[in-house]
């Protein structure tokens, strides 16, 4: 019963996400103190949505703890900026250049998968930590290709031969692209949850002893599921680049994102795809859409800055605005969180019975 | 009788320390071989060497006159040889029915699979009511049978039972016992390694007696259970 209803809500959240930009005066009402557009933030939620996703397919299904999901998602995007800027010879255009980045990363994931795979839990978390930033500083040092700091620009928009699309002024075409890309991958994914493969997945994450008696090819598995949320990374990254016309500074790939992600995860439900949209939803919404929002409206209030001491000490500048203060509610967010609703806000069917909301609920085993 | 499955001088461990020194033992096709011995005598370890979950460090594994004692796990299963794991190892949150297909992961003929599912069911009609519940859902006994028919779904030709009889009411032992008995008299060549050596050295044709890691007595099974030894030691006479 329950595993119609998940679905089903989907369903309707993506309509809605569909139709949303049709309807451009509401867009105007909501945000008239901003200038800001809802609907021009919304590409990078659903390219952060389409990399969550990567990254519950190991996390969430596999149950292995990888801490470097931004380094793929970097590898994508750079993948994407090499192929098509007019700096470098290739110019393939974006629909080539995105299988591209696509496979880059997924060979970059085989190739860290097949050594590391076969450690176990906190070990794995550490090699993909360390992954993460040898990437990030590659980026950054290999000035020669990547352009170091100075990112490669401009990443052109995807080519369309028979409509002429407005890409730059107008933020639809990305809102489709981006919204398209995020249903079509987390159809896939949910197909793949619920073919032999996903029950495997799920086998070793229950019992790796088990399920290798039962002939199941563990470290293979494990590895099928990495090089997959690599290839998914891969994807947002060509996205990412795309939408934001360039491939952004190598220190967007860092750690935190990484962590960021993973906190989405967490709120939302490992293991859950409708879960990690909302987590991605709420706490993307609130990172990048919300809390400027709220800065905003705080300033033509009050005029900026309402106060630049507290109790005698100093407020730094970052702390004297909303959006300072964020890092700060994520942390109270998980704690709160981890308490009352370890398994997430829309928990996972099978975690769900392992971790009852409420732990007095817990029903007696044996 | 042709020997099914042989374990000549097998040696195999943890880390630096081995926890088998030296096992040999066969098993005849259609016979049912008791492997008895206290906690850390070995017989989890033969195996786990057997099924390819732990490596053998010496001597050979043959199964159907093929040696296995180096290929991976995985192959193994496809081989014919099938294992249900001490404690059961049950998917706890896989349903009834994703369990047994699990079990039959290495196949790929799904009217085939089909049928089994549908075997394993009339063997234990209380896994059909219930084969849309999470096998963490059940009762030990009935997690007992789900991990036999999970085992018994890679179609095997040797069946390994690794203490079936773990934290089991009497009853259900005798149950779980008469179902061994029951496939073992279609056919079934069935390695059983028990603490419960009675139950066990009752079911079978011949056993083998384990103690830190080697092979010390082996005998025919009612041999076994009149032997003052093994009456001083196992069956606490």
């Amino acid at each position: 019963m329950n595993r119609k209803v998940g679905p089903r809500w989907a369903l309707v959240v993506f309509l809605v996400l569909a139709i949303y930009p049709l309807f451009p005066a509401f867009d105007g009402w909501f945000f008239s103190a901003t200038a800001r557009s809802l609907g021009a933030q919304m590409p990078t939620l659903f390219i952060f949505a389409i990399l969550a996703m990567g990254l519950n397919l190991v996390v969430g299904n596999v149950g292995l703890l990888h801490l470097g999901i931004a380094a793929f998602f970097g590898i994508g995007a750079y993948t994407m900026g090499i192929l098509t800027v007019p700096a470098y010879p290739f110019e393939i255009g974006f629909w080539l250049a995105l299988p591209c980045g696509i496979a880059a990363a997924a060979a970059v994931g085989l190739f860290i998968g097949v050594p590391t795979l076969r450690l176990r839990g906190d070990y794995l978390a550490l090699v993909t930590l360390g992954f993460g930033e040898v990437v990030r500083f590659t980026l950054k040092n290999l000035d020669a290709i990547t352009a170091g700091t100075r990112s490669l620009v401009p990443v052109p928009p995807p080519a369309t031969p028979i409509l002429t699309v407005d890409w730059l002024q107008d933020f639809r075409p990305f809102y489709y692209l981006t919204l398209g890309f995020l249903v079509i991958v987390y159809w896939m994914l949910g197909s793949l949850e619920r073919s032999k493969l996903g029950r495997a997945w799920v086998a070793v994450r229950e019992d790796e002893l088990a399920a290798s008696c039962m002939g199941l090819n563990v470290s293979r598995l494990k590895l099928s599921a990495f090089i997959c949320s690599a290839g998914i990374a891969g994807l947002a990254g060509g996205l990412y680049a795309s939408t934001i016309t360039s491939t952004a500074q190598p220190d967007a790939y860092d750690f935190n994102r990484s962590i960021f992600l993973l906190c989405c995860l967490i709120l939302g439900g490992l293991g859950s795809r409708n879960g990690v949209l909302l987590g991605v939803f709420l706490l993307y919404g609130f990172d990048q859409i919300l809390s400027p929002i709220v800065d905003e409206k705080l300033q033509l209030a009050y005029g900026a800055p309402i106060r630049r001491e507290f109790l005698g000490i100093p407020i730094s500048a970052q702390m004297q605005t909303f959006a300072g203060w964020r890092l700060f509610l994520f942390g109270v967010v998980l704690i709160v969180m981890m308490r009352y609703r370890p398994s997430g806000l829309i928990p996972n069917d099978r975690i769900k019975e392992e971790l009852p909301p409420d732990p007095d609920a817990r029903p007696a085993t044996k | 009788m042709a020997a099914i499955l042989t374990i000549d001088k097998l040696r195999a461990g943890y880390g630096p320390i081995d926890a088998l020194h030296d096992v040999s033992l066969t098993v005849e096709a259609g016979e049912i071989v008791a492997m008895i011995g206290a906690n850390g005598a070995g017989k989890t370890s033969t195996l786990m060497s057997v099924s390819g979950v732990l490596k053998a460090r010496a001597g050979s594994i043959r199964f159907q006159g093929q040696d296995i004692a180096k290929l991976p796990a995985h192959q193994i299963v496809k081989l014919g040889l099938a294992q249900s794991p001490e404690g059961r190892k049950i998917f706890p949150r896989l349903t009834v029915l994703e369990n047994l297909q699990m079990g039959a992961f290495t196949r790929n003929d799904a009217p085939g699979i089909a049928a089994d599912i549908e075997k394993a069911f009339a063997m234990f009609p209380i896994l059909k009511e219930r084969r849309g519940q999470a096998g963490g859902l059940l009762s030990g006994g009935q997690q007992q049978m789900l991990a036999i028919a999970r085992a018994l779904m890679a179609r095997p030709k040797l069946l390994m039972l690794d203490e079936p009889s773990l934290g089991l009411a009497p009853q259900i032992v005798v149950q779980i016992f008469d179902v061994i008995k029951d496939l073992n008299k279609a056919g079934m060549s069935i390695l059983l390694v028990e603490q419960n050596a009675r139950m066990a050295l009752r079911v079978a044709h011949r056993g083998y007696v384990l103690e830190t890691g080697r092979v010390t007595m082996s005998d025919a099974a009612d041999k076994l259970l009149v032997d003052p030894r093994v009456r001083a030691a196992y069956l606490g006479e």
